[in-house]
Protein backbone atom coordinates (compact mmCIF):
# COMPACT_ATOMS: atom_id res chain seq x y z
CA UNK A 1 0.00 0.00 0.00
CA UNK A 2 1.29 3.23 -0.98
CA UNK A 3 0.20 7.11 0.75
CA UNK A 4 -0.35 9.71 -1.08
CA UNK A 5 -0.51 12.97 0.75
CA UNK A 6 -1.59 16.41 -1.05
CA UNK A 7 -1.88 20.13 0.72
CA UNK A 8 -4.71 20.65 -1.59
CA UNK A 9 -7.23 17.93 -0.25
CA UNK A 10 -10.26 19.27 -2.14
CA UNK A 11 -8.41 19.04 -5.64
CA UNK A 12 -7.88 14.65 -4.58
CA UNK A 13 -9.75 13.52 -7.73
CA UNK A 14 -8.47 15.66 -10.63
CA UNK A 15 -5.01 15.38 -8.73
CA UNK A 16 -5.12 11.02 -8.94
CA UNK A 17 -6.20 11.15 -12.24
CA UNK A 18 -3.13 10.77 -14.32
CA UNK A 19 -2.04 8.36 -11.71
CA UNK A 20 -4.88 6.42 -11.96
CA UNK A 21 -4.88 6.12 -15.83
CA UNK A 22 -1.25 4.65 -15.74
CA UNK A 23 -2.51 2.57 -13.24
CA UNK A 24 -5.57 1.01 -14.45
CA UNK A 25 -6.09 -2.68 -14.08
CA UNK A 26 -3.06 -2.97 -11.91
CA UNK A 27 -3.73 -1.16 -8.78
CA UNK A 28 -7.14 0.39 -6.60
CA UNK A 29 -6.54 4.01 -5.91
CA UNK A 30 -8.86 5.04 -3.25
CA UNK A 31 -9.12 8.74 -2.11
CA UNK A 32 -9.87 10.18 1.41
CA UNK A 33 -13.21 11.24 0.08
CA UNK A 34 -14.35 7.80 -0.97
CA UNK A 35 -12.91 6.22 2.59
CA UNK A 36 -15.70 8.42 4.02
CA UNK A 37 -18.73 8.18 1.28
CA UNK A 38 -21.22 7.40 3.96
CA UNK A 39 -20.15 10.58 6.36
CA UNK A 40 -20.20 12.65 2.79
CA UNK A 41 -23.63 11.43 1.90
CA UNK A 42 -24.99 12.26 5.16
CA UNK A 43 -23.57 15.65 4.87
CA UNK A 44 -24.81 16.38 1.50
CA UNK A 45 -28.37 15.27 2.91
CA UNK A 46 -27.99 17.66 6.17
CA UNK A 47 -26.87 20.49 3.57
CA UNK A 48 -29.86 20.07 1.64
CA UNK A 49 -32.22 19.95 4.63
CA UNK A 50 -30.40 23.17 5.38
CA UNK A 51 -31.20 24.96 1.94
CA UNK A 52 -34.86 23.22 2.38
CA UNK A 53 -35.30 25.28 5.74
CA UNK A 54 -33.91 28.64 5.38
CA UNK A 55 -35.75 28.87 2.05
CA UNK A 56 -39.13 28.37 3.90
CA UNK A 57 -37.82 31.41 6.66
CA UNK A 58 -37.22 33.81 3.32
CA UNK A 59 -40.53 32.52 2.28
CA UNK A 60 -42.13 33.49 6.01
CA UNK A 61 -39.95 36.93 5.59
CA UNK A 62 -41.24 37.42 1.89
CA UNK A 63 -44.83 36.83 3.37
CA UNK A 64 -44.44 39.49 6.06
CA UNK A 65 -43.59 42.07 4.14
CA UNK A 66 -46.20 41.21 1.73
CA UNK A 67 -48.82 41.26 4.81
CA UNK A 68 -47.11 44.51 6.35
CA UNK A 69 -47.68 46.26 2.63
CA UNK A 70 -51.23 44.96 2.56
CA UNK A 71 -52.03 46.25 5.46
CA UNK A 72 -50.53 49.55 4.85
CA UNK A 73 -52.35 49.85 1.75
CA UNK A 74 -55.53 48.98 4.10
CA UNK A 75 -54.75 51.88 6.84
CA UNK A 76 -54.31 54.27 3.82
CA UNK A 77 -56.71 53.65 1.63
CA UNK A 78 -57.81 57.09 1.80
CA UNK A 79 -54.97 59.06 2.12
CA UNK A 80 -53.97 57.48 -1.49
CA UNK A 81 -58.03 58.60 -2.83
CA UNK A 82 -56.85 62.29 -1.97
CA UNK A 83 -53.07 61.99 -3.60
CA UNK A 84 -54.85 60.68 -6.33
CA UNK A 85 -57.48 63.55 -7.02
CA UNK A 86 -54.26 65.87 -6.45
CA UNK A 87 -53.70 64.35 -9.84
CA UNK A 88 -51.18 62.14 -8.56
CA UNK A 89 -50.60 59.25 -11.34
CA UNK A 90 -51.30 55.21 -10.83
CA UNK A 91 -47.47 54.80 -11.82
CA UNK A 92 -46.57 57.08 -8.79
CA UNK A 93 -48.77 54.99 -5.88
CA UNK A 94 -47.00 52.10 -7.31
CA UNK A 95 -43.60 53.55 -6.80
CA UNK A 96 -44.12 54.59 -3.57
CA UNK A 97 -45.40 50.91 -2.27
CA UNK A 98 -42.85 49.36 -4.12
CA UNK A 99 -39.73 51.45 -2.33
CA UNK A 100 -41.41 50.98 1.30
CA UNK A 101 -41.61 47.02 0.34
CA UNK A 102 -38.01 47.20 -1.27
CA UNK A 103 -36.68 49.48 1.58
CA UNK A 104 -37.57 47.31 4.61
CA UNK A 105 -36.00 44.09 2.16
CA UNK A 106 -32.89 45.98 1.90
CA UNK A 107 -32.83 46.98 5.25
CA UNK A 108 -33.97 43.17 6.55
CA UNK A 109 -30.71 42.08 3.83
CA UNK A 110 -27.95 44.23 5.01
CA UNK A 111 -29.20 43.28 8.52
CA UNK A 112 -28.71 39.71 7.74
CA UNK A 113 -25.45 40.10 6.28
CA UNK A 114 -23.81 41.92 9.40
CA UNK A 115 -25.61 39.10 11.58
CA UNK A 116 -24.37 36.57 9.55
CA UNK A 117 -21.05 37.77 9.10
CA UNK A 118 -20.77 38.39 13.33
CA UNK A 119 -22.09 35.02 13.49
CA UNK A 120 -19.48 33.75 11.55
CA UNK A 121 -17.13 35.48 13.68
CA UNK A 122 -18.07 34.38 16.82
CA UNK A 123 -19.10 30.92 15.59
CA UNK A 124 -17.06 28.30 17.80
CA UNK A 125 -18.05 30.96 20.79
CA UNK A 126 -22.21 30.23 19.83
CA UNK A 127 -21.36 26.21 19.74
CA UNK A 128 -20.03 26.70 22.67
CA UNK A 129 -22.50 28.98 24.44
CA UNK A 130 -25.79 26.98 22.95
CA UNK A 131 -23.58 23.45 23.97
CA UNK A 132 -23.44 25.18 27.53
CA UNK A 133 -27.40 26.01 27.86
CA UNK A 134 -28.75 22.67 26.24
CA UNK A 135 -26.18 20.05 27.61
CA UNK A 136 -26.01 18.37 24.26
CA UNK A 137 -22.47 18.44 22.22
CA UNK A 138 -23.18 19.64 18.86
CA UNK A 139 -19.80 19.20 17.47
CA UNK A 140 -18.41 15.81 17.90
CA UNK A 141 -14.67 15.96 16.80
CA UNK A 142 -14.63 11.86 16.73
CA UNK A 143 -17.43 11.98 14.11
CA UNK A 144 -16.67 15.79 12.13
CA UNK A 145 -12.48 14.70 12.40
CA UNK A 146 -12.09 18.72 12.74
CA UNK A 147 -11.82 20.06 16.49
CA UNK A 148 -13.44 23.40 15.41
CA UNK A 149 -16.91 24.44 13.39
CA UNK A 150 -14.81 24.97 10.34
CA UNK A 151 -16.46 27.88 7.43
CA UNK A 152 -15.53 28.54 4.17
CA UNK A 153 -17.44 32.27 2.51
CA UNK A 154 -17.70 31.40 -0.96
CA UNK A 155 -18.83 35.32 -2.57
CA UNK A 156 -20.75 34.23 -5.71
CA UNK A 157 -23.21 32.14 -3.04
CA UNK A 158 -23.19 35.76 -1.19
CA UNK A 159 -24.21 37.64 -3.81
CA UNK A 160 -26.47 35.08 -4.94
CA UNK A 161 -28.49 34.89 -1.83
CA UNK A 162 -28.38 38.82 -1.05
CA UNK A 163 -29.72 39.26 -4.84
CA UNK A 164 -32.54 36.41 -4.57
CA UNK A 165 -33.62 38.22 -1.27
CA UNK A 166 -34.17 42.00 -2.89
CA UNK A 167 -35.93 40.38 -5.45
CA UNK A 168 -38.05 38.20 -3.70
CA UNK A 169 -39.16 41.59 -1.15
CA UNK A 170 -39.60 43.63 -4.80
CA UNK A 171 -42.05 40.82 -6.02
CA UNK A 172 -44.40 41.08 -2.47
CA UNK A 173 -44.68 44.07 -3.02
CA UNK A 174 -46.22 43.87 -6.30
CA UNK A 175 -49.58 42.83 -4.98
CA UNK A 176 -50.00 45.40 -3.01
CA UNK A 177 -48.17 48.28 -4.75
CA UNK A 178 -51.07 48.10 -7.77
CA UNK A 179 -53.92 47.34 -5.69
CA UNK A 180 -52.77 50.78 -4.02
CA UNK A 181 -52.94 52.40 -7.38
CA UNK A 182 -55.83 51.03 -8.33
CA UNK A 183 -57.97 53.20 -5.58
CA UNK A 184 -61.13 54.50 -7.17
CA UNK A 185 -61.10 57.41 -4.99
CA UNK A 186 -64.63 58.13 -5.65
CA UNK A 187 -65.98 54.89 -3.78
CA UNK A 188 -63.44 55.58 -0.49
CA UNK A 189 -64.22 59.48 -0.56
CA UNK A 190 -68.10 58.99 -0.83
CA UNK A 191 -68.29 56.07 2.24
CA UNK A 192 -66.29 58.35 4.28
CA UNK B 1 -77.91 80.74 -17.55
CA UNK B 2 -76.05 78.11 -19.77
CA UNK B 3 -75.76 79.96 -22.82
CA UNK B 4 -72.12 78.71 -24.24
CA UNK B 5 -69.52 80.90 -24.75
CA UNK B 6 -66.57 80.63 -26.56
CA UNK B 7 -63.98 81.65 -23.44
CA UNK B 8 -65.58 79.87 -20.69
CA UNK B 9 -63.77 78.04 -18.08
CA UNK B 10 -66.07 75.21 -18.01
CA UNK B 11 -68.73 73.87 -20.27
CA UNK B 12 -70.53 70.89 -19.79
CA UNK B 13 -73.24 70.47 -22.49
CA UNK B 14 -76.02 67.02 -22.22
CA UNK B 15 -74.89 65.56 -19.30
CA UNK B 16 -75.97 62.40 -18.32
CA UNK B 17 -75.04 59.47 -15.40
CA UNK B 18 -77.35 56.54 -14.53
CA UNK B 19 -76.98 54.45 -11.98
CA UNK B 20 -77.95 50.66 -11.85
CA UNK B 21 -79.72 49.70 -8.60
CA UNK B 22 -81.57 46.38 -8.21
CA UNK B 23 -82.32 45.89 -11.82
CA UNK B 24 -83.68 49.99 -11.44
CA UNK B 25 -82.02 52.35 -13.87
CA UNK B 26 -81.89 55.16 -12.03
CA UNK B 27 -81.40 58.65 -14.28
CA UNK B 28 -79.09 61.34 -11.99
CA UNK B 29 -78.34 63.67 -14.05
CA UNK B 30 -80.19 63.96 -17.49
CA UNK B 31 -78.60 66.46 -19.86
CA UNK B 32 -77.39 68.96 -18.25
CA UNK B 33 -75.94 71.81 -19.50
CA UNK B 34 -73.49 74.32 -17.52
CA UNK B 35 -71.08 76.82 -18.43
CA UNK B 36 -68.82 78.75 -16.09
CA UNK B 37 -66.45 81.93 -17.32
CA UNK B 38 -63.03 82.29 -15.86
CA UNK B 39 -63.33 84.16 -12.51
CA UNK B 40 -66.75 83.03 -11.86
CA UNK B 41 -67.73 81.50 -8.58
CA UNK B 42 -71.21 79.46 -8.94
CA UNK B 43 -73.14 78.12 -6.28
CA UNK B 44 -74.78 74.35 -6.81
CA UNK B 45 -77.59 74.21 -4.78
CA UNK B 46 -80.10 71.22 -4.51
CA UNK B 47 -81.68 69.07 -1.98
CA UNK B 48 -79.36 65.79 -0.81
CA UNK B 49 -79.48 62.91 -3.52
CA UNK B 50 -80.00 65.46 -6.78
CA UNK B 51 -76.90 64.25 -8.05
CA UNK B 52 -74.45 67.54 -6.54
CA UNK B 53 -71.53 65.70 -6.18
CA UNK B 54 -72.10 63.40 -8.94
CA UNK B 55 -71.89 66.36 -10.89
CA UNK B 56 -68.76 67.55 -9.25
CA UNK B 57 -67.08 64.00 -9.59
CA UNK B 58 -67.77 64.22 -13.76
CA UNK B 59 -66.40 67.19 -13.66
CA UNK B 60 -63.80 66.75 -11.34
CA UNK B 61 -63.23 64.11 -13.76
CA UNK B 62 -62.82 61.28 -11.07
CA UNK B 63 -65.27 58.57 -12.32
CA UNK B 64 -66.18 57.34 -15.79
CA UNK B 65 -69.57 56.24 -16.97
CA UNK B 66 -70.83 59.82 -18.29
CA UNK B 67 -72.26 60.62 -21.52
CA UNK B 68 -72.00 64.51 -23.08
CA UNK B 69 -69.22 66.97 -23.27
CA UNK B 70 -67.16 68.26 -20.35
CA UNK B 71 -64.94 71.29 -21.51
CA UNK B 72 -61.89 72.38 -19.17
CA UNK B 73 -60.36 75.86 -20.26
CA UNK B 74 -61.03 75.06 -23.36
CA UNK B 75 -60.15 71.19 -23.51
CA UNK B 76 -62.35 68.31 -24.20
CA UNK B 77 -62.05 66.05 -21.46
CA UNK B 78 -65.02 63.35 -21.46
CA UNK B 79 -63.24 61.50 -23.98
CA UNK B 80 -59.55 61.24 -21.80
CA UNK B 81 -57.91 58.03 -20.61
CA UNK B 82 -57.56 58.04 -16.70
CA UNK B 83 -53.76 58.63 -17.45
CA UNK B 84 -54.88 61.75 -19.47
CA UNK B 85 -57.50 62.57 -16.73
CA UNK B 86 -54.68 62.10 -13.63
CA UNK B 87 -52.98 65.41 -15.70
CA UNK B 88 -56.05 67.60 -15.77
CA UNK B 89 -56.68 67.06 -12.33
CA UNK B 90 -53.17 67.36 -11.42
CA UNK B 91 -52.68 70.72 -13.76
CA UNK B 92 -56.34 72.44 -13.23
CA UNK B 93 -58.40 71.23 -10.99
CA UNK B 94 -58.76 71.97 -6.74
CA UNK B 95 -60.87 69.89 -5.06
CA UNK B 96 -62.16 70.77 -1.38
CA UNK B 97 -64.71 68.58 0.46
CA UNK B 98 -67.15 68.56 3.00
CA UNK B 99 -64.42 67.44 5.53
CA UNK B 100 -61.24 68.18 5.13
CA UNK B 101 -59.45 65.08 4.37
CA UNK B 102 -55.84 65.85 5.25
CA UNK B 103 -53.27 64.11 5.39
CA UNK B 104 -52.79 63.16 9.17
CA UNK B 105 -49.23 61.94 9.47
CA UNK B 106 -48.35 65.20 7.98
CA UNK B 107 -48.28 68.88 9.28
CA UNK B 108 -50.27 71.99 7.70
CA UNK B 109 -46.96 73.23 5.92
CA UNK B 110 -46.78 69.01 4.34
CA UNK B 111 -50.25 69.10 3.24
CA UNK B 112 -50.17 72.66 1.39
CA UNK B 113 -46.59 71.28 -0.57
CA UNK B 114 -47.67 68.31 -1.17
CA UNK B 115 -50.16 68.65 -4.17
CA UNK B 116 -47.08 71.12 -5.66
CA UNK B 117 -44.36 67.98 -5.47
CA UNK B 118 -47.12 66.17 -7.50
CA UNK B 119 -47.09 68.91 -9.97
CA UNK B 120 -43.30 68.95 -9.81
CA UNK B 121 -42.52 72.30 -8.39
CA UNK B 122 -39.47 72.26 -6.45
CA UNK B 123 -39.68 71.92 -2.74
CA UNK B 124 -38.52 75.49 -1.90
CA UNK B 125 -40.41 77.25 -3.94
CA UNK B 126 -43.44 74.73 -2.70
CA UNK B 127 -42.82 75.73 0.74
CA UNK B 128 -42.70 79.34 0.08
CA UNK B 129 -46.04 79.26 -1.61
CA UNK B 130 -47.60 77.03 1.23
CA UNK B 131 -46.36 79.37 3.85
CA UNK B 132 -47.77 82.19 1.97
CA UNK B 133 -51.23 80.85 1.32
CA UNK B 134 -51.29 79.66 5.08
CA UNK B 135 -50.49 83.28 6.44
CA UNK B 136 -52.97 84.96 4.31
CA UNK B 137 -55.42 82.56 5.86
CA UNK B 138 -53.90 83.39 9.63
CA UNK B 139 -52.36 80.11 10.14
CA UNK B 140 -48.49 81.38 10.33
CA UNK B 141 -48.25 80.15 13.64
CA UNK B 142 -50.20 76.48 12.87
CA UNK B 143 -47.73 75.33 9.62
CA UNK B 144 -45.84 72.93 11.55
CA UNK B 145 -49.40 71.03 13.24
CA UNK B 146 -50.55 68.15 12.20
CA UNK B 147 -54.42 68.07 11.73
CA UNK B 148 -55.41 66.49 14.88
CA UNK B 149 -54.22 69.11 16.28
CA UNK B 150 -55.86 71.71 14.51
CA UNK B 151 -59.29 73.00 14.77
CA UNK B 152 -62.60 72.22 12.70
CA UNK B 153 -62.04 75.94 11.13
CA UNK B 154 -58.52 75.46 11.15
CA UNK B 155 -58.65 71.95 9.12
CA UNK B 156 -61.06 73.68 6.28
CA UNK B 157 -58.29 76.26 5.62
CA UNK B 158 -55.59 74.35 5.53
CA UNK B 159 -57.96 72.27 2.67
CA UNK B 160 -58.56 75.52 0.78
CA UNK B 161 -54.98 76.53 1.19
CA UNK B 162 -53.98 73.05 -0.28
CA UNK B 163 -56.88 73.18 -2.81
CA UNK B 164 -55.56 76.65 -4.37
CA UNK B 165 -51.66 75.48 -3.78
CA UNK B 166 -51.20 75.22 -7.57
CA UNK B 167 -53.46 77.64 -8.79
CA UNK B 168 -55.72 75.98 -10.07
CA UNK B 169 -57.74 77.08 -12.99
CA UNK B 170 -61.15 75.51 -11.90
CA UNK B 171 -61.78 74.75 -8.10
CA UNK B 172 -64.46 71.89 -7.17
CA UNK B 173 -66.04 72.44 -3.72
CA UNK B 174 -68.49 70.20 -2.08
CA UNK B 175 -70.39 71.97 0.88
CA UNK B 176 -66.88 73.24 2.09
CA UNK B 177 -68.55 74.75 5.53
CA UNK B 178 -71.29 72.11 5.71
CA UNK B 179 -69.15 70.89 8.77
CA UNK B 180 -68.66 73.77 10.33
CA UNK B 181 -70.95 75.28 12.81
CA UNK B 182 -72.21 78.91 11.02
CA UNK B 183 -69.70 81.76 12.56
CA UNK B 184 -66.42 79.29 11.59
CA UNK B 185 -68.32 78.96 8.25
CA UNK B 186 -68.86 82.63 7.24
CA UNK B 187 -64.86 83.02 8.12
CA UNK B 188 -63.86 80.39 6.46
CA UNK B 189 -65.63 80.95 3.50
CA UNK B 190 -64.76 84.61 3.23
CA UNK B 191 -61.59 83.73 3.01
CA UNK B 192 -62.34 80.77 0.39
CA UNK B 193 -63.98 83.97 -1.81
CA UNK B 194 -61.04 86.27 -1.33
CA UNK B 195 -58.73 83.56 -2.18
CA UNK B 196 -60.29 82.01 -5.15
CA UNK B 197 -61.25 85.96 -6.56
CA UNK B 198 -57.43 86.61 -5.80
CA UNK B 199 -56.28 83.97 -7.95
CA UNK B 200 -58.88 84.64 -10.60
CA UNK B 201 -59.84 81.01 -10.38
CA UNK B 202 -63.41 79.55 -11.21
CA UNK B 203 -65.16 77.87 -8.59
CA UNK B 204 -68.36 75.24 -8.57
CA UNK B 205 -69.22 75.29 -5.38
CA UNK B 206 -71.69 72.65 -4.10
CA UNK B 207 -73.70 73.80 -0.76
CA UNK B 208 -77.10 73.64 1.17
CA UNK B 209 -76.60 76.91 2.55
CA UNK B 210 -78.91 80.09 0.43
CA UNK B 211 -76.59 82.94 2.55
CA UNK B 212 -73.39 81.32 1.22
CA UNK B 213 -75.17 80.99 -2.22
CA UNK B 214 -75.65 84.81 -2.15
CA UNK B 215 -72.28 85.51 -1.85
CA UNK B 216 -71.40 83.79 -4.99
CA UNK B 217 -71.34 85.15 -9.09
CA UNK B 218 -74.29 83.29 -9.35
CA UNK B 219 -76.50 80.00 -8.41
CA UNK B 220 -77.94 77.22 -10.32
CA UNK B 221 -80.40 74.38 -8.79
CA UNK B 222 -79.90 70.78 -9.81
CA UNK B 223 -83.64 69.45 -9.71
CA UNK B 224 -84.36 66.26 -11.58
CA UNK B 225 -81.00 65.83 -13.35
CA UNK B 226 -80.65 69.04 -14.68
CA UNK B 227 -79.78 72.70 -13.71
CA UNK B 228 -82.59 75.25 -13.67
Amino acid sequence: MIEVDTVDPDRVTEILAPVAAKLTGRAIIVDWKQMNSTLFEALAVERVAMFVVLSIIILVAVFNILSSLIMLVRSKTRDIAILRTMGATRKSMVRIFVTVGVSIGVLGTVAGLMLGAIFLYFRQGVVNFVQFVTGQELWDPSIRMLTELPTKSDPVEIVGITAMAIIFSFLATLYPAFKAANTDPVQVLRYE
Amino acid sequence: MNEMRSQDMLKVTGLTRSFEQGGVKIDVLRGLDLAIAPGEIVALLGPSGSGKSTLLQAVGLLEGGFGGSIRIDGEEVSKLDSGQRTVVRRDKLGFIYQFHHLLPDFSALENVVLPQLILGTPQGEAEQRARDLLGRLGLSERVEHKPSKLSGGEQQRVAVARALANRPRLILADEPTGNLDEKTAAGVFDQFLALVRGHNSSALVATHNEALALRMDRAVRLHDGVLT
